[in-house]
This record gives structure tokens, C-alpha cells and sequence, in this order.
């Protein structure tokens, strides 16, 4: 007979594993008293390994993957997405990061949230992945077969994904259907920035900049002035961009994109042998550019990171730790007040405060 | 036991035909000398501690020149000052270094010696134009400060170099070579090795600190040399010790002649065999040669015993021995029978130490059981005293007391309770350890031996490049490993692998080839992931080998892309790492393999791999070992006292000194491996012999006096004060080990020293309280049919 105590609500494992105890137990004609206080320990014991073990547990994970894209709501909560479908939800500020559960393993290259519960994840092979309850259950909605490096969310119906083969993506029903607009040149397109639903911007390989003015009804393509890839892009309003890419190149636009300043960074395309590593290390490829106020930060290889305080009108070299340097930061999210994120390679994920960097707990 | 008629016939030869035997056991121990003077060595062989026929190890031997020998020396060099970039000269000792370990060390495997100046580590240098592979060094050694920044601006944009072969922090370097075990020359390499470090130190400039398996067995070599001076003092100390036992030249001299002539079987059969000797287990073979002197010891105290009872010397003999042949027969053939069973391990190292060290221990039949009574024939009788009349009586007659007290009344409860208790303990404790080495280096060495600390600073400065699992992809048709799948399975194995405990990373095909990809991608590291397309695989398969040589990919993939490694660099490694690792990838294999499958996983290479190997084998021989000893022991004590009581009795202290052993190890932090199992199974077994000699002597005494507590306190004043001596003669024998340079030899002396106290307290307390308390049936009979005989005999004179 079963006891008492053991409520219907346990899992029916546990209930199997505990009615079994008990039974034991009292076959052996055990205080009664002793089998209940042993039996709720059991209870707590298999309780506290579900909560661990189970997708989504309050359980801070180790992240260890490289990571390609980030995202924020709030100066605390954020995502960043990685290697082999990692997805990682933070509720401090990047102190501590939860696991969420992508049910995939490919690459996932960026994130974009319309809201705090709506938002999209896209990656290698072109997959979507879909949510709605803030990251809590993520949906496969698409695989639309080339790669997709980038994903902007504009409102809760509206995204648009860019990536490899000129490939550009929208969909404007939540993500149950995905238009293909694709550039017609076969161009990779790494990063867009969408200052309102009506403005966009898109850039890409050999300094291939696109523009929309009607909400990606149709694109014109900018002249940017140079041959070189551009791997981020960040407009504050229809007018002030920047973009940032190969060689340790950031540019600025005050016009909407028709004429572009090189701030630094090196726009000539030169002979192998000059610029080889020590054009590496001088001119690091930046990959990520944002700026928001005051503060701009523009994150790329061998851990360099820029920093503006001026609104993005002069950059500067931040120093960092040696071992940053053995890896790449491939993606910066800024929020307001200067508080922001950057993440890269190994799972590196750096918590922007002003001028301040925080690594997370752990590393 | 066995017949007196026997044991007599036997004795009888001997003394009827001493010459004859003489001469035959002399002419035996010159065959012997010469074997151990021309053929014996002494080294550590590579292969003599792998266990050859497992699975990993086969697969190490097959694959070896894919993944390169486990057998590994590592180098670290470190800038005294400042960092490797801020001096030219740094660079020039570390090329100088490479082309030496390449060219003037023997044995080394070429394509496994690595550095920063050897033209293998290569560098992209990539542009908006082009993309070019070149060695790091390209295009030239550096030579002033400009080429210096130069280099060090190529490691820090080169994957794979910085933290593999430049620590992060600039200030060291490292420099690797592996080397065939078949041609390896320990000596030739050492030498070598040590004019190299002591050539690029000289100026000051740098720091060198050399770690790695030949490393390791150079230092254990090295230390052999000071074993001489351990030999030398356990030797004065036991003369010693029979000088104050017997207070005679012949008490010295006999028991060292039976040391002596043991020891030179044994090493003149191992150079028989051919069998080389690792410096690790000697300490093994000083315990067997005190076990010769413990019998013959015995054999002469009773002699003595005789001796002074009937003033006449060939009664004396033919008493003494009629009495102790039983006794030194099955305590010879259960020490002999039970070290034989440790070459159920398949690890060539373990079966020779069995098959040397139970031939060794048989020749004690003939350096004692034999060889005395002849010896005793041709010397003159010891003078007579008084018993009593020494200090050294007075010493062990009160020890004796106290034991006789112990064996009787309610003190007996005691002692039973007291070996229940330590029963308990071993029990408990002994689950505990774990086999194979719980911190890697400090198991065989001291904390500050410059191996610890190079293998410290290699640690601290490079991770896991001295810890790694290899894990092959053998493929099921040709060029498997260019399919997408295949090496996206690959990639996902090796994640997983790397998320387990003490891993910090991994080196697959599908790791070169993600960073050509990205490299042919402007590097963005958004593209530093495998093509989904075949032919896109076999592009880049095309791009990485073009700009390399033959040979130079082999660690990777083979060179028809049919088989690949996966390696797994962990941070440091344990027997639980180790152990959890084989666990990890075996749980994966089973869930992810597939039988449509290009490849199949097979488990395991590295350094990790075969310390894998080699803990499973010792682990299992280990648990096979200990039933087998006992059996092998019980089997003999029942046939010696013809009672399950009386063989249960006997062996029950060595019973309780099994999980004692292991309890006393894990407690001590020794690790339980390849060196020290057979250290520990001897153990168990070689300390029977106390128990044989005061049993036999009890039921012997007891046909005397009818009463077991009279027996017991005759046993103890007689043969108890012999084993009370040869217990104090063994660990004379070892104690000497416990300020050995080598770690390993002081602890497993400590073990032993316990063990031996601890076998002979079994002997001289347990046992008589075990009679006392049980009064065995057979010692009554046995009694019983003796009268009957007297009577007879008796009847029969009248």
C-alpha cells in the first residue's frame, strides 16, 4: 500500500523508486518515523537532480563554445548564441549565463530580440530557430539551406536574415513564412542594422553596402568607397552609421551611407608580402561595431576591442588581458547607459560597464 | 604434511652424499654467476610496461606513426628575464636545441620533434590578395629587435601556437620529441639531453626544465647508482644484527651465504631468460633475499636449540631439520606460488618480476633447505651457553613473555577483537583506492624533484600538451574521412570529449580545416566551421596538404584520408580523469555509433591512452592476483596441517594484511600502478612463512605437552624469538629504502616495513589466540597418533 506522504505529483520514477523504499523498509519492520523522514530526503535528493539536470534548470552553465552573436533587452537580461547550438540566457548582466535548449547542433550565428519573450535565432545552413516565452522553448521554424550570419528582429512579426550567396530574408508574419529577397550578386552579407522598421542597412564582402528606405521593398547598393569587407554595420538613425571590417577598418557615414569617412584602419588593398601578420596585429579585422549615445565599442580578431566616448567619432584601442589576445570577439551588444556585452571565441562573454570590462563569473 | 620418512630419506642423502651436492649446487651458482655477470640488465623497457595484448595498446603499436609515440620528451624553455621575444639568442638556443634533438639524440622520431623554429609550425599571412603558407621562422631566424616583434606578431596571429608552443605569457617556449621505444638509447639520450641543457643555460639567458616519460625512467636510472649505497648499509646492518643474534662467525656468515646464493639464481635466471630488471622493483628482490636469511635464521636458531639440548651435532641436524623442513617447504612453495601468480598480468614488466622473483624465492630450497645441513656438517658446533645469559636473550624473552601473556586468558578476546577491528579498517579504507596514479610525476617521485618541478612549470605554462587522448576514426572504405558527415561526427565527438572532466580541448582533421575555411573566408570566425558539401571537404583537404610536406599530416589523418585521430589535451591527468575520459568516450561510441557508419572508433592512444590501458590490466590482475594467492596458499596450508581450521588459522593474518595494504596505501597517498601492485601482492603473500613456523611448532609442542597454552608458550620462547629477529632482519632489509631519492621506494618500504611488523605480530599474536581459544581438532589428533605411536613403539622394544 502506498504511504500517506507520497503525493501523485511525484514523477513516476521517483514515486516507483519510493514506494519500493518504503515497502522495504517497512518489510523490515523499520521506525515508521525513520522511513518518512528517509523517504522526503529521497524526495528532496531526486528533486534537486531534476532541477539540475532539466533543460532550462537554474543551474549556471560553464560556457565553453565559441560564441558568434549577442543580444539585449536590458542592461541585465541578454542572450548570446554559439557552437553546435548553444544559446545562452542571462538575467544579471552577464554574471552568471543559463543553458537554453536548441534542440540542434549546427553553428548558430546570430540572435535578435523584438521583445523580451519574442525572438529569432538564425545559423549555419540557414536555420531559424523561433521563440516566443523569452528562450524558454525554442522552435525550428526554417531551414532555408544557405548560411544566415545575421539576424535583425524590427517588431514581433518582422526579421530579416542576411547571409551567404547574397542571401536576405524577411519574414513579417512571426516567422511562419520567409520571403526571399536575395542581393542578385553572389556576395556574402554579414551584418544589417535597422535603425526603424523603414531603414536598413546591409554589408558584406568586398565593401558591398545595401540600403532600404521603404522596409525592404527594394535595395539600392552604396558605394562605401572600398574594396574590403565589411563585417558589422550600426546606424543610430537614418543618417549616423558606422561599419567596421577587414584590416582594422571603421568607417562613418553622416549622410545615410552615400559617403563614408575611414575613421581608421587600412582601406588599401595591398601586396602580400607588406601586409602579411604585421598588418594582422597593427590592423586587426573588426567584426562588430555599435554604438549607442556616447559609447561605441568595435570588437574583432586577436581580442581588440575599440572604444568611442564621443559618440563614434574617434577610436581607441582598449588594452586587455594577454590571453584575450589568443582569440577573436566576434559580437558586441550595447544598451543604455554603456552597459553592454561582448562575446568571442572559447566562450569568452565580457560585461561592457562604461569603459569597464567584467568578465563573467567563473573564467 | 609431509611423511617423516621422507623428510628423513631426504636429510639422509644429503648428509651421505654432501659432496656430491655441494658440488652440484656450486657448479649451479657458477652457471648462474655468469648469466648474471654477462647477461643481466637493468632498465626500464617502454614496451615491458604496456600490456601488449590490450585493445588500446595494439592500437597504440598500429597507429603509433599516425599519432606519434606516447614515449614523449618535453622541453620548456624559459626567458630568465623578461620574455622569449626580447633577446635574439633565445630563438638561436631553441633552433639550436630542434636540430639537436633531431640529428645528435638516438631513437628520436623526426617527425615528431616540434618547436617554434622547426619549419612544421606554420603561419598564414593572408591579405585582401592573397593568402600564403609559410613557416613560422619564414623568412629567417630573427636577428635583431624588428625581427623579433616580427616573430612574435606571427605566434600571436598564429592559431595553434600560442599556449601550445609559446606560453601565453611570453616567457617560455617549448620544444617536443618523440621517440621509437625499440631504438630508444636511455643512457645515449640522457647524456645527450643534459649537455644540451647545461650547454644553453650556461649564459644565463634561459631556464630549461625537462619533463616526459624518458625523462622520468633517465632520473630512475640515474638513481640507481645510489641503490649501492642502500645495499651496502642494509647489508652491514644485517650482519650486524647476526652478529648480535648469534654472537658467531658461522651465525654471519651462513645466513649471508644463503642471501648471497639465492640472489645469484635469481639474477643469473632472469639473465638466463633475458629479462631486463626495472629499478623500480628491485626493492622486491631485497625483500626476497632478507626472506632467505629470515629462513636460514630459522633454521639456525633451531639448530642451536638442538644443538644445546643433545650436545651432539648430526642429531641436532637431523632434529632440527626433520622439525623445520614442513615448515620451510610450504612457506618456500606458498611465497614462490603465490608471487607466480602476479604473471597473470599481461604486462611484460609484472610477469618477469613473477617468474625471477618465484625462482628466486624456490632457490631458497636449496640455499637453505639443502645447502645447510651440509654446511652444518663441515663447521664446528657452536659454543654452549646457558640461555639466558646474553642481553639480547634477556630482549626477547621479554617480548616473548608479553606475547605468551597476550595468547592466553581474556587478553585473548583481545587480540581476536584487535585483528577484527584492523580487519574493519583495511576493509573500509582499502575500497578507496583507486588504481593508477592520483597526481601524475609525484606518484614515483619527491614534491621538489627537478622532474616534478619541470613537469610543474610544463603545467603551468603549456596546457595539455603533455596530457592527451587519442581516439581513432578508422575508416571503412577509402577516403572516408572526406566525407561531411563523417567529419561533422568527428567534430561532435571531440566536443563532447572536451566537456568532460579535465579536458581543455581538442585537435581533430575538422579543426584544420575549419581554420582553412575561415582563412579562405577573410577569417571571419563565423565561417570556421566544416562545408556541408563533400567536395567541398576534399578542397580543403587539397588547400591544407598542398603547402605541407610528407608526413607532416600524419597526427592528423592518414595520407589516403581513410583513417584520423581525434586528440583530447586535458589540463593534468589522474586515474579519475583517466578513468572518466575511457568511461565518456566508450558511453558516446555506444550511443552515437551507427553501422552505416564510414568510420569506426577505436579507443585509445596518447599518453592517456595507455596509462588507461595499463590501469585496466593492473586493476584486473590485481583482483584475479589476490583469490589466486590465497587459494594457492590455502591449498598448500591444507595440505601441510590437513584441516580447513588449521589452514584458516594460519593464513587469517594475511588475510587482514590485503585490504590493510591497500588501506595503508591510500591513507599514505601511495597510488596503487604497474610498480607498486607487485610490491603489494608479495607482500600479502611473503609473510606467511611466520605463520607456518609458530603453527607447526604449536602442534609440534602440543604432542610434547598435551596442553596448547603450554605449546603456545614454547612456541613463542623458541620460534618466536627467531621470527621476533627475522622480522627485525626484514625490515632492516627495507628501512634503508625510506631515504632513497626515489619516492616510490621510500613508500613501498614503508609498506612493507608495516606489512612484515604486521605478519609477524598475525604470527605471534593471533595465532596462539586462535589455538587457545579454538583448540584445533588436527593438532589434537595429530597429538593422539603420536602417543599411539610412542605406545607402539613402546610395546614393541619390550
Amino acid at each position: 500500500m502506498t504511504p500517506v506522504w507520497l503525493t501523485d505529483s511525484l514523477m513516476p520514477p521517483y514515486k516507483a523508486v519510493l514506494f519500493h523504499v518504503s515497502a522495504t523498509v517497512k518489510q523490515q519492520s523499520c521506525n515508521p518515523v525513520l522511513v518518512r523522514y528517509a523517504g522526503l530526503s529521497l524526495v528532496s535528493l531526486c528533486f534537486l537532480l531534476v532541477a539540475a539536470r532539466a533543460p532550462g534548470g537554474n543551474v549556471a552553465a560553464r560556457v565553453v563554445d565559441n560564441l558568434y552573436g549577442t543580444t539585449f533587452v536590458s542592461p541585465d537580461e541578454g542572450w548570446a548564441v554559439g557552437a553546435f547550438g548553444s544559446i545562452y540566457h542571462t538575467t544579471d548582466g552577464g554574471k552568471t549565463w543559463r543553458q537554453q535548449q536548441s534542440k540542434t547542433l549546427e553553428q548558430l550565428f546570430g540572435v535578435a530580440f523584438a521583445n523580451r519573450e519574442v525572438g529569432w535565432v538564425v545559423g549555419r545552413t540557414g536555420i531559424v530557430l523561433h521563440t516566443r516565452d523569452g528562450g524558454n522553448t525554442w522552435k525550428q521554424q526554417a531551414t532555408l539551406g544557405k548560411h544566415l550570419f545575421h539576424v535583425a528582429a524590427l517588431d514581433d512579426k518582422t526579421a530579416w536574415a542576411v547571409g551567404d550567396w547574397g542571401a536576405m530574408v524577411v519574414t513579417r508574419d512571426g516567422g511562419r513564412t520567409w520571403q526571399d529577397r536575395s542581393f542578385e550578386r553572389d556576395v556574402i552579407l554579414y551584418a544589417q542594422s535597422w535603425p526603424d522598421p523603414l531603414h536598413g542597412w546591409v554589408v558584406g564582402e568586398t565593401g558591398v553596402v545595401l540600403r532600404t528606405t521603404d522596409g525592404g521593398e527594394t535595395w539600392e547598393e552604396l558605394d562605401a568607397g572600398i574594396g574590403k569587407t565589411l563585417f558589422g554595420v550600426h546606424f543610430t538613425d537614418t543618417q549616423r552609421g558606422w561599419a567596421c571590417g577587414l584590416d582594422g577598418l571603421i568607417l562613418r557615414t553622416n549622410d545615410g551611407g552615400k559617403t563614408w569617412e575611414v575613421l581608421r584602419g587600412n582601406p588599401e588593398i595591398s601586396g602580400l608580402e607588406q601586409v602579411g601578420v604585421a598588418e594582422q596585429l597593427e590592423n586587426a579585422s573588426l567584426y562588430d561595431i555599435v554604438v549607442h549615445g556616447r559609447t561605441g565599442v568595435a570588437v574583432g580578431d586577436i581580442g581588440t576591442i575599440f572604444f568611442s566616448s564621443d559618440g563614434g567619432k574617434t577610436w581607441e584601442r582598449k588594452q586587455v588581458p594577454g590571453e584575450w589576445k589568443l582569440g577573436w570577439i566576434r559580437s558586441v551588444a550595447l544598451v543604455a547607459n554603456g552597459a553592454g556585452m561582448i562575446v568571442g571565441a572559447g566562450g569568452l562573454t565580457v560585461r561592457i560597464d562604461g569603459q569597464r570590462l567584467i568578465l563573467a563569473e567563473g573564467r | 604434511m609431509l611423511p617423516r620418512e621422507w623428510i628423513e630419506g631426504y636429510l639422509y642423502f644429503l648428509l651421505r652424499r654432501r659432496l656430491a651436492v655441494s658440488l652440484v649446487v656450486g657448479a649451479g651458482t657458477l652457471f648462474f654467476i655468469w648469466f648474471t655477470a654477462t647477461q643481466l640488465t637493468i632498465f626500464t623497457s617502454f614496451f615491458d610496461l604496456m600490456p601488449p595484448k590490450h585493445p588500446y595498446i595494439e592500437l597504440y603499436i598500429k597507429y603509433r606513426n599516425m599519432f606519434g609515440t606516447a614515449n614523449q620528451l618535453v622541453m620548456v624553455v624559459e626567458a630568465t628575464q623578461g620574455t622569449i621575444f626580447d633577446d635574439p639568442r633565445i630563438i638561436e638556443k631553441v633552433d639550436r636545441i630542434t636540430v639537436d634533438l633531431l640529428h645528435n639524440v638516438p631513437g628520436v622520431n623526426g617527425e615528431q620533434v616540434l618547436s617554434i623554429t622547426h619549419p612544421k609550425l606554420k603561419t598564414t599571412l593572408t591579405s585582401g590578395s592573397g593568402i600564403k603558407v609559410v613557416p613560422l621562422m619564414y623568412p629567417r631566424l630573427p636577428q635583431d629587435k624588428e625581427d623579433m616583434e616580427f616573430l612574435r606578431q606571427k605566434v600571436y596571429t598564429t592559431e595553434g601556437v600560442r599556449g601550445f608552443f609559446v606560453s601565453p605569457d611570453d616567457t617560455a617556449t617549448l620544444i617536443t620529441a618523440g621517440f621509437w621505444e625499440e631504438y630508444f638509447d636511455l643512457n645515449t639520450m640522457w647524456r645527450r639531453v643534459q649537455d644540451i641543457v647545461q650547454r644553453e643555460e650556461a649564459d644565463g639567458l634561459v631556464k630549461i626544465y625537462v619533463a616526459g616519460p624518458p625523462v622520468l625512467y633517465a632520473y630512475f636510472n640515474e638513481a640507481l647508482g645510489k641503490m649501492g649505497y642502500v645495499f651496502l648499509a642494509t647489508g652491514v646492518a644485517i650482519v650486524l644484527l647476526l652478529w648480535f643474534y648469534f654472537r658467531s662467525l658461522q651465525g654471519v656468515l651462513i645466513p649471508v651465504f644463503s642471501g648471497l646464493m639465492s640472489a645469484i639464481w635469481g639474477l643469473g635466471f632472469a639473465g638466463l631468460c633475458g629479462f631486463t630488471l626495472d629499478p623500480l622493483v628491485l626493492v622486491v628482490f631485497v625483500l626476497i633475499t632478507a626472506r632467505a636469511l629470515s629462513h636460514s635464521v630459522q633454521s639456525m636458531e633451531r639448530y642451536h636449540d638442538e644443538y644445546f639440548l643433545t650436545q651432539n651435532k648430526h642429531e641436532a641436524i637431523v632434529r632440527s631439520y626433520r622439525a623445520l623442513f614442513p615448515p620451510a617447504m610450504v612457506s618456500i612453495v606458498a611465497d614462490g606460488l603465490a608471487i607466480l601468480t602476479i604473471a597473470v598480468a599481461s604486462i611484460p614488466l609484472m610477469q618477469k618480476l613473477a617468474f625471477v622473483a618465484s625462482f628466486w624465492i624456490i632457490s631458497i630450497f636449496l640455499s637453505v633447505v639443502t645447502l645447510h645441513p651440509i654446511i652444518l656438517t663441515f663447521v664446528r658446533p657452536p659454543k654452549s651457553h646457558p640461555p639466558g645469559r646474553r642481553i639480547s636473550d634477556a630482549i626477547y624473552e621479554g617480548i616473548s613473555r608479553g606475547l605468551i601473556a597476550m595468547g592466553q586468558g581474556s587478553l585473548r578476546w583481545f587480540v581476536v577483537a584487535l585483528f577484527a577491528v584492523t580487519m574493519a579498517f583495511g576493509v573500509y579504507f582499502a575500497h578507496k583506492l583507486k588504481t593508477g596514479d592520483t597526481e601524475p610525476g609525484a606518484a614515483l617521485l619527491y614534491h621538489d624533484h627537478p622532474y616534478n618541478v619541470a613537469f610543474r612549470k610544463l603545467n603551468e605554462k603549456f596546457v595539455g600538451v603533455a596530457s592527451q587522448l587519442v581516439i581513432i576514426a578508422e575508416g571503412k572504405k577509402p577516403e572516408a574521412i572526406k566525407e561531411a558527415k563523417t567529419l561533422n561526427d568527428i567534430e561532435l565527438f571531440a566536443r563532447h570529449m572536451t566537456q568532460g572532466e579535465g579536458a581543455n580541448g581538442n585537435i581533430t582533421a575538422a579543426t584544420l580545416l575549419k581554420k582553412i575555411y575561415r582563412t579562405f573566408r577573410e577569417g571571419d570566425p563565423k565561417w570556421e566551421m566544416l562545408p556541408t558539401r563533400d567536395d567541398h571537404i576534399g578542397q580543403l583537404f587539397y588547400l591544407l596538404t598542398a603547402g605541407t610536406s610528407r608526413g607532416e599530416m600524419d597526427r592528423f589523418f592518414s595520407p589516403d584520408y581513410t583513417n584520423a585521430t581525434i586528440t583530447i589535451l586535458y589540463r593534468n591527468y589522474n586515474n579519475d580523469i583517466i578513468h572518466n575520459a575511457i568511461d565518456r568516450a566508450k558511453a558516446y561510441i555506444a550511443e552515437h555509433a551507427r553501422p552505416d557508419d564510414s568510420v569506426r572508433y577505436l579507443l585509445a592512444g596518447g599518453l592517456l591512452g595507455i596509462l588507461a590501458a595499463t590501469n585496466e590490466e593492473v586493476e584486473w590482475s590485481y583482483r584475479v592476483n589476490v583469490p589466486l594467492i590465497f587459494c594457492v596458499v590455502f591449498i598448500l596450508s591444507f595440505l601441510t596441517y590437513w584441516s580447513v581450521l588449521g589452514a584458516l588459522i594460519v593464513m587469517i593474518p594475511s588475510i587482514v594484511a590485503q585490504p590493510l595494504s591497500e588501506a595503508v596505501m591510500y591513507l599514505a597517498g601511495i597510488d596503487f600502478n604497474i610498480n607498486s601492485l607487485p610490491v603489494a601482492a608479495v607482500g600479502i603473500g611473503i609473510g606467511i612463512d611466520y605463520g607456518y613456523y609458530v603453527l607447526s611448532r604449536i602442534v609440534e609442542e602440543y604432542e610434547e605437552t598435551g596442553d596448547f597454552d603450554e605449546a603456545n608458550r614454547r612456541a613463542i620462547l623458541t620460534t618466536g624469538k627467531a621470527i621476533i629477529f627475522t622480522c627485525t632482519t626484514l625490515v632492516v632489509s627495507v628501512v634503508f629504502w625510506l631515504f632513497f631519492p626515489l619516492k616510490f621506494q621510500a613508500e613501498m618500504a614503508f609498506v612493507l616495513m608495516l606489512l612484515m611488523i604486521f605478519h609477524a605480530a598475525g604470527a605471534l599474536l593471533f595465532i596462539p589466540a586462535m589455538v587457545s581459544l579454538l583448540r584445533p581438532r588436527f593438532a589434537v589428533a595429530r597429538a593422539e597418533q603420536r602417543a599411539e605411536a610412542v605406545l607402539l613403539q613402546a610395546g614393541a622394544g619390550r
